[in-house]
């Protein structure tokens, strides 16, 4: 691993019984950069993301987040994160400033601060017709926004979005996009997605996971483009078909 | 400890903004009065009844009636139907404790935030406890007011309300420790009615077992530790059960919150 990576993953698995969701999954991320997770459904994305925010833990492995150990200073590093989950599902009993507050209360921030960060980000990402309705009750376009504005409440280190842009119309996924780079000026950007042309234009390299193992890591153009992607894509979407048969 | 108090808050607003913390206050302030007028009436017809008899005894063979009392009449019987509310209201308070935010999907939210499980856990569980303090709070209202207008000793009525309180921290524990364990929210509130009702009273077991496994089954049953409280007795034995009861409930709670990120 490099001086300067921020996120340093080693010999990952995720076991769920006999089945290995992750498999030896090694990579890091260095500062500033957006990386790209890519594969197909079920390829462990989601299962990767989730284990580097902390929400499971792995199997065997190591992560190292900011340079702090995952599994021994979880707190630690979820203080330095930032995360929006596919299909962001917030409360139905909070307002969306209730919700933004209630996360900066979490993460300790002083009130000065936390209102007017709150109506910054309430003005950045455009959130000021649904700022006091019922946070869970919003459009899936405002959902999104909103979980992106509670990730980066705080100015995490790091920012790991799962399928940030799936479900959004056109405008929606450009809008997300444009605050996808904004955050690179101050954040390391961990994204995954099964778009090619979103990794394509937002990220500067990516990891490809095939079943849970990794099949491909580099620059995008070290995997060819979206085209070469895509190539990798239909490999494995024939190679799995021909098993099927 | 803050962070506690910011789960503690987010919890409160939740219950308070879900019909079923009023239907619960609804349904003890209802039941409590039902009962209570239920109890007094009773009260009065012996009353009435003691008064013929009193004329009819002065006629006649001169035999003392019995004497009254309020409290053991009305108020006693009244905290022990209160008690059985209790365990059919809590497990309703309960049930999405734990278990919504996993079918909402919302604790990938709640899990990912700087808490420890034991803070999450505890924000939880206090939340439901000040609640519940609220609930024992409308049920006290009837017999302070009796206290008041009739001079009763306030002593018993105390250590009954706080019998009643102890009583429902430990069924709050169980039911929150089951809805961390179930996957959906009426199996949250049924297992919690399951347990609630086994460990409710044994002495129905307790012609089928010998006397070393009468006095352990005595000992784990519920109601043998409420028994004191309304007759005034706050026995530490019996604060150190329901404390134990909503400790152990919420340390497996903790555990399973750890053990669900394994998974």
């Amino acid at each position: 691993m490099a001086h300067g990576d921020v996120v340093e993953v080693e010999n990952l698995w995720k076991d769920y019984g006999p089945l290995h969701a992750l498999a030896d999954v090694s990579f890091s991320v260095g500062e500033g950069e957006v990386f790209g997770l890519l594969g197909r459904n079920g390829s462990g994305k989601t299962t990767l993301l989730r284990i580097l925010t902390g929400y499971r833990l792995p199997t065997t492995g190591s992560v190292r987040v900011a340079g702090i150990d995952l599994v021994r200073k979880a707190l630690a590093v979820r203080h330095r994160i930032g995360y929006m989950p596919e299909h962001p599902q917030l409360y139905a009993d909070l307002t969306v400033r209730g919700l933004l507050r209630f996360i900066a209360n979490v993460r300790g921030m002083p009130r000065s601060e936390r209102e007017s960060r709150i109506d910054e980000l309430t003005s950045h990402f455009g959130l000021s017709a649904v700022i006091d309705r019922l946070a869970g009750h919003c459009s899936k376009g405002y959902r999104a926004r909103i979980s992106l504005a509670a990730a980066v409440l705080h100015r995490p280190t790091v920012v790991f979005l799962d399928e940030p842009t799936d479900g959004l119309d056109p405008e929606q996924r450009h809008q997300t996009h444009e605050l996808v780079r904004e955050l690179t000026e101050r954040s390391t950007v961990v994204l995954s997605s099964h778009d090619l042309d979103e990794v394509g234009v937002l990220c500067s390299r990516a990891l490809v996971l095939d079943r849970g193992r990794v099949s491909r890591l580099g620059t995008i153009e070290e995997l060819g483009g979206t085209a070469g992607i895509g190539d990798i894509f239909r490999q494995t979407h024939e190679r799995d078909r021909g098993q099927v048969e | 400890m803050r962070a506690v108090l910011t789960v503690l808050r987010k919890e409160l607003t939740g219950l308070f903004a879900s019909p079923i913390a009023y239907i619960a206050l609804t349904a003890m302030a209802l039941s409590m009065s039902l009962f209570f007028l239920d109890n007094l009436k009773a009260f009065n017809t012996q009353i009435m009844l003691l008064q013929t008899r009193t004329a009819f005894d002065q006629i006649g063979a001169g035999v003392l009636p019995p004497g009254l009392n309020l409290f053991e009449q009305v108020l006693l019987p009244t905290v022990t139907e209160t008690a059985l509310v209790l365990l059919a209201v809590i497990p309703l308070i309960t049930m999405g404790m734990f278990c919504e935010e996993r079918t909402r999907r919302t604790d990938e939210l709640l899990l990912t935030l700087p808490l420890s499980d034991t803070q999450v856990a505890a924000g939880k569980f206090l939340a439901t406890f000040v609640f519940l303090i609220a609930v024992v709070a409308i049920t006290a209202l009837l017999p302070a007011i009796s206290a008041v207008h009739t001079g009763l000793d306030p002593g018993p009525i105390l250590a009954s309300l706080l019998g009643l309180l102890l009583l429902s921290f430990a069924l709050a524990s169980l039911g929150l420790l089951c809805s961390a364990l179930a996957t959906n929210q009426l199996v949250a509130a049924l297992s919690a009615y399951a347990v609630s009702m086994a460990i409710l009273d044994f002495s129905w077991m307790m012609e089928f077992t010998g006397n070393a496994a009468d006095r352990v089954l005595q000992f784990l049953s519920l109601m043998t530790h409420m028994a004191s409280f309304p007759r005034g007795v706050i026995s530490l034995a019996d604060i150190v059960y329901f404390m134990a009861l909503a400790l152990g409930g919420f340390l497996l709670a903790r555990v399973s919150l750890a053990l669900e990120r394994i998974h």
